[in-house]
């Protein structure tokens, strides 16, 4: 049942993520880069150069990434945290908010890097259950201080895949982080807070394990990563939304009215046949032709 | 026997054995090459055998590789030094945004043994750096290493320049790394990609004619 009056965008997207009647396919981008907006000709990259972009594009959600100071092999402390104008996007917007929180894996890549941190989880068990707990704690302290900022959503984002597979056994994942991300989902959901889990790459391995985790929605789903959307929605498509699926040669592509045609028609069965939020895997970055990507997102 | 103990240490990742057992083989006598050949790139092969049938990740990948690292670096003063005329004179790095020497190492070493001329340009090297080598020392072939999917965009950098530049009949490029497979390499418009050191020289020697 279509609603009867157009739904603002955080009603569209809270809708689809509570099995509530929608009137359009939502859209998103994880990421935009101030160069994109450079390109476009914008002479800033601030909320207002950003916002206008997503009016273009149509988008329904903004993601916002916080900034630290960066030291080695240490996490920064929750006070050195800035969610760039954060309060601007959630009370000045219709746009539905998300924060981004980084989990252990991720984290441990950007402190020791792959080299280190890799070695560390297969070597070390202690040292992985304490750096997990770590960050456990930290996230619940920074996800309990953008609850009080009004946020609407939070993706979880700890890239525990290459192209090719996860980085480390499924069975440590399985033993170690995932029982964490789990626990997190849980602790935001108990708030009312619907949870993303995003992770680069293929996960497939221990997609199971994630949708059972309790997450609300997967992010990113690069079918060059041999994620394909189809076959995830028809195997868990009735428990979780899927947010993603675009890659860059689609926008490429889309030039070719046939081809942006028929990803249209892929998109509109994709709804049909569950909840999806369209957007790129990638977010945009230099590269991406926004003209383009938005005729496809003015198409579906 | 002491091949297979080395292949054996390298696959269980255990460093301290296989540190010792290489050490053995050289305090031995035995043929650094062989050594190097029949125990510690079998030993990663089978690495790479496991990775491939997903018994093994990304982390063991990287532990075996930076291992054989250490024990290439312990067999190197005892390999022969190529006599006569080279294969070929090959400009080899990680790419820019790319800080793992993981991988093109090896690719890099067997190569000289195989008799070519190296130019070995390190880490996070920007695209013109190794065209600026490549035709300084007037190489064959330029390989690119990139570990990571977020710097295989700079390969690409390195292969438009070439072209643009109008160097392209000059240098042969090709691609490696845990992220990069034939598809990469044809989208990009790379002359080849190689899996693995072995691989690598058979490419680089197709390349140029070269038949073994």
């Amino acid at each position: 049942m279509t609603p009867e009056k157009p739904l603002s965008s955080r009603q569209c997207i809270y809708n689809l993520i509570n099995r509530l009647p929608i009137d359009r396919i939502p859209k998103g981008e994880l990421v935009i880069d101030p160069d994109v907006l450079m390109a476009a000709g914008y002479a800033q990259s601030g909320f207002d150069e950003t916002l206008e972009m997503i009016h273009y594009l149509g988008l329904d959600l903004v993601v916002i990434s916080p900034k630290y100071p960066t030291n080695p092999h240490r996490l920064p402390t929750p006070a050195d945290y800035h969610w760039p104008d954060l309060n601007r996007w959630v009370q000045q917007t219709p746009l539905f908010t998300f924060a981004i929180l980084d989990g252990a894996f991720e984290w441990g890549l950007r402190l020791f890097g792959l080299e280190d941190f890799l070695p560390k989880i297969v070597r070390s068990s202690d040292f992985v259950h304490e750096f997990i707990h770590q960050v456990e704690t930290y996230n619940i302290k920074l996800f309990e201080n953008l609850v009080t900022e009004g946020i609407d959503g939070i993706i979880l984002a700890d890239d525990i895949a290459s192209s090719a597979s996860v980085l480390v056994r499924p069975t440590t994942l399985r033993n170690t982080f995932l029982p964490s991300l789990a626990r997190q989902a849980e602790m935001i959901q108990s708030k009312n807070i619907p949870v993303f889990f995003h992770s680069d790459g293929n996960y497939s391995l221990v997609i199971e394990d994630i949708v059972n985790a309790g997450f609300d929605g997967l992010h990113c789903l690069d079918k060059n990563a041999g994620m394909e959307i189809n076959k995830i929605q028809e195997q868990f498509g009735d428990r979780i939304c899927l947010w993603g699926h675009l890659v860059a040669n689609d926008v490429t592509q889309s030039v070719h009215t046939s081809f942006r045609a028929e990803l249209v028609d892929q998109i509109h069965q994709l709804s049909v046949q569950g909840r999806i939020i369209l957007g790129t895997t990638s977010g945009l970055f230099t590269g991406i032709d926004t003209s383009l990507l938005k005729q496809i997102y003015s198409a579906v | 026997m002491k091949n297979e103990a080395i292949a054996e240490a390298i696959v269980e990742l255990e460093d301290d054995d296989a540190l010792r057992l290489v050490q053995e083989a050289i305090d031995e006598g035995l043929d650094a090459r062989d050594v190097l050949e029949n125990g510690v790139m079998a030993g990663l092969r089978e690495i790479g055998n496991r990775f491939e049938s997903k018994e093994y990740f990304l982390a063991e990948l990287t532990m075996g590789a930076k291992l054989v690292d250490q024990l290439i670096a312990l067999l190197d003063p005892h390999l022969p030094k190529i006599q006569g005329p080279k294969r070929g004179v090959v400009v080899i790095g990680a790419v820019k945004g790319d800080l793992h020497s993981i991988g093109y190492g090896m690719v890099a070493k067997q190569l000289e043994l195989a008799g070519y001329e190296i130019h070995n340009m390190g880490i996070n090297t920007p695209p013109m750096a190794f065209i600026d080598k490549a035709r300084e020392v007037k190489a064959d072939i330029i390989g690119l290493s990139a570990f990571l999917v977020t710097t295989i965009p700079y390969c690409s950098e390195v292969i438009n320049y070439v072209r643009d530049m109008g160097l392209k009949d000059q240098f042969k490029i090709i691609i490696g790394g845990a992220e990069t497979n034939q598809e990469v390499a044809d989208v990009m418009g790379a002359d080849g990609f190689a899996p693995n050191a072995s691989q690598a020289v058979k490419l680089c020697d197709q390349l140029l004619g070269i038949t073994v």
